[in-house]
């Protein structure tokens, strides 16, 4: 190998410059402990591949060798289960607060979200909550007996966070209301708050869920706590799917913002990053959608993310309006703090653009999308202006070349994951993934030598 | 894989004027992301080259060099350094509009350190662990550093399983203060004589 290091983490910000390097094949050459670790794995493999139907000669002999090669990450998390490489960890469901949870009902969420409208289901990736059902298709002969299915372990959440967005979501769906539906949204939030809005704006909007990964304990998305959040809203999804209108709904593509996520070290990260998929120009028109309006989290988010330049950029040129909201913008009015008799505690207070009832639909002026469904006296006051400033521009990207729509493909880099392979029969022994702690490097004391 | 641990940070006043953070800077920036030994050698050979052009300004410094079992750990902590930032400001130490920070007066400092994780028993770690036999009375004098830089360039890097580098502050205004580099956490930079 002529360039046997690899850079793993690179820093370039204001306060520090700096980068870090692994030589990855001297992992396992040089390492007699984890080779003769490999080597009884192989033995022992012969029957376990067996049993799995994979054909192939296993490389049991003492004299056979291993390698570290990178795999894609997902494909070997439903081989090897979702916490492949990491089986001893546990999900982490921070800030949750939880009563009541039907974790039969979550076996259902492919189905119970699959969207309504035939013409937005292959818009739909139910990639995360696939996760839910699967069980490995190979057993390694080191794997933890009796390892936890992810439902079994998985517990709803709903922090404040996720409370406020799903007021913006509600505050988003009344702002709709009776206005023309020829525009799709697009929910670019961290995951758990992309849920929440959707959750809120299901009322009018039809979700489409665009999760492309599995959670993982060492995941740098943490993709489980959209799945806690699913789960929680999960009830209200299904009922809101119900009563919606059987006429045309508009779209609500839903991505967790937590996707490109900075990935700086194999050792100690699991990468189930990935790109947005969404429909290209020619697909929004053909759903009858001639505006969009992408939604981020606040104002510091002034331009789309990078994976979705390419194609914001390429709406514009199919005649598609692209507009930018930050969900911050939707605030709630003053006014009383406790919910009046028969409203959901969940739906108090209501949210507004520009926080105030009167200024609510003047979203409609500042967008160029008007004129309102109803009437906006008082205008919008202490929003971000991002509706009516943004517009998408083609900029240079780490994902110019990813290409645009469903058939983005990620780069080589992103979405995989270390694994041993025998030498000879390329079989998997095993994750290459394993956690080093930091000590903390100020903690401890510290000599010359 | 038995690994051992060496490590070198020193801490140094610098101006707005002097080349060498900015060629350090461009240094780390432009090392490519895969790396053949031969481009390890020269990047570190001009790293340390450069550093050693500061060596009449170090003030401070710390290394460390362990060839037992917690050689890895202590590798993750100056790791830590640069993956959880420690240390580093979060806001400038010079104020916007007042120009270059020597016009206030006030010094500013910068740290560099670099860390190799080693084939514990390799040659490069066999001669390191030589070469660290330093008596105590000398452990922590300029000429040490300077020594122990010298010695980084003749790594043969078939023998180092990671390294990793890092300035702070990346930006001049970002400089620590002397009552920055007094705070509890850099105590481990022990002034050098």
């Amino acid at each position: 190998m002529n360039e046997p290091f690899e850079r793993t983490h690179l820093t370039d910000k204001p306060a520090i410059v700096g980068a870090r390097w692994w030589q990855e094949s001297m992992a396992i050459a040089g390492d007699p402990v984890a080779r003769r670790q490999a080597l009884q794995a192989i033995s022992i493999m012969g029957a376990s591949i067996l049993g799995v139907g994979i054909i192939g000669a296993v490389a049991g002999s003492a004299g056979d060798d291993t390698r570290v090669e990178k795999r894609d990450a997902l494909a070997m998390q439903r081989d090897y289960g979702w916490n492949f490489g990491a089986e001893t960890e546990a999900l982490t469901f921070d800030g949750s607060t939880y009563a009541r949870y039907d974790n039969k009902a979550i076996l259902s969420l492919v189905n119970d979200l699959t969207p309504t409208s035939a013409a937005l289901r292959p818009y739909y990736i139910p990639t995360l909550f696939q996760s839910l059902l699967s069980t490995p298709r190979v057993t390694l002969p080191e794997a933890t007996p009796g390892a936890k299915a992810l439902h079994s372990v998985l517990v709803p959440i709903q922090t404040p966070a996720m409370r406020e967005a799903y007021r913006q979501g509600k505050a988003l769906a009344t702002l709709f209301q009776g206005a023309s539906d020829d525009c799709a949204v697009l929910v670019d939030l961290d995951g758990p708050l992309a849920v929440a809005f959707a959750a809120g704006a299901s009322s009018l909007f039809e979700p489409v869920f665009a999760f492309d990964n599995w959670p993982h304990p060492l995941g740098v998305v943490p993709a489980h706590l959209t799945l806690a959040a699913v789960a929680h809203y999960q009830p209200l999804f299904v009922k809101n799917k119900g009563s919606r209108p059987a006429s045309r709904v508009p779209p609500l593509f839903v991505l967790d913002r937590g996707r490109l996520n900075p990935y700086s070290s194999e050792n100690t990260q699991f990468d189930n990053r990935y790109l947005a998929r969404v429909p290209t120009g020619p697909n929004l028109l053909a759903l009858g959608d001639r505006k969009l309006l992408y939604v981020v989290p606040s104002a510091s988010y002034n331009r789309e993310a990078d994976d979705l330049n390419a194609d914001f950029v390429a709406y514009g040129k199919s005649g598609i309006d692209v507009r930018m909201i930050a969900a911050s913008d939707l605030t709630p009015e003053a006014g009383p703090t406790a919910a009046p008799p028969g409203v959901p505690a969940d739906d108090w207070p209501p949210y507004y653009y520009g926080g105030s009832a009167e200024s609510h639909h003047g979203f409609w002026t500042e967008s160029g999308w008007g004129p309102p469904p109803r009437p906006a006296p008082r205008a919008p006051s202490g929003t971000s202006g991002l509706v009516k400033a943004y517009r998408p521009t083609p900029r240079s990207t780490q994902y110019n070349s990813a290409g645009t729509g469903m058939s983005k493909t990620r780069p080589s880099t992103m979405g995989t994951m270390p694994v041993v392979v025998a030498a000879t029969s390329g079989l998997i022994v095993g994750a290459a993934v394993s956690r080093s702690g930091s000590f903390g490097r100020y903690s401890s004391s510290w000599g010359g030598g | 894989m038995d690994y051992s641990v060496f490590a070198i940070e020193v801490a140094f006043a610098y101006d707005a004027q002097s080349q060498t953070r900015s060629e350090l800077r461009r240094l780390i920036l432009e090392h490519s992301h895969l790396t053949s030994f031969e481009q390890k050698y020269w990047f570190y050979e001009t790293a340390a080259g450069l550093l050693l052009r500061e060596a009449p300004s170090f003030e401070r410094g710390c290394w460390d060099y362990f060839d037992n079992d917690i050689a890895l750990s202590k590798y993750n902590e100056w790791c830590g350094g640069l993956l959880k930032e420690e240390g580093v400001r979060s806001t400038p130490s010079v104020a916007g509009g007042r120009g270059p920070y020597r016009a206030s007066g006030e010094t500013r400092y910068t740290t560099f350190t670099m860390a190799f994780l080693l084939a514990r028993g390799s040659n490069t770690d066999r001669n390191l662990a030589s070469q660290c036999q330093i008596a105590p009375a000398n452990l922590w004098r300029r000429d040490t550093f300077i020594f122990l830089l010298q010695c980084v360039r003749r790594f043969n890097f078939a023998n180092v399983r990671s390294d990793v580098i890092y300035m702070i502050p990346n930006r001049d205004d970002f400089g620590f203060t002397p009552e920055d580099l007094q705070a509890e956490k850099f105590k481990y930079l022990r002034p050098l004589v």
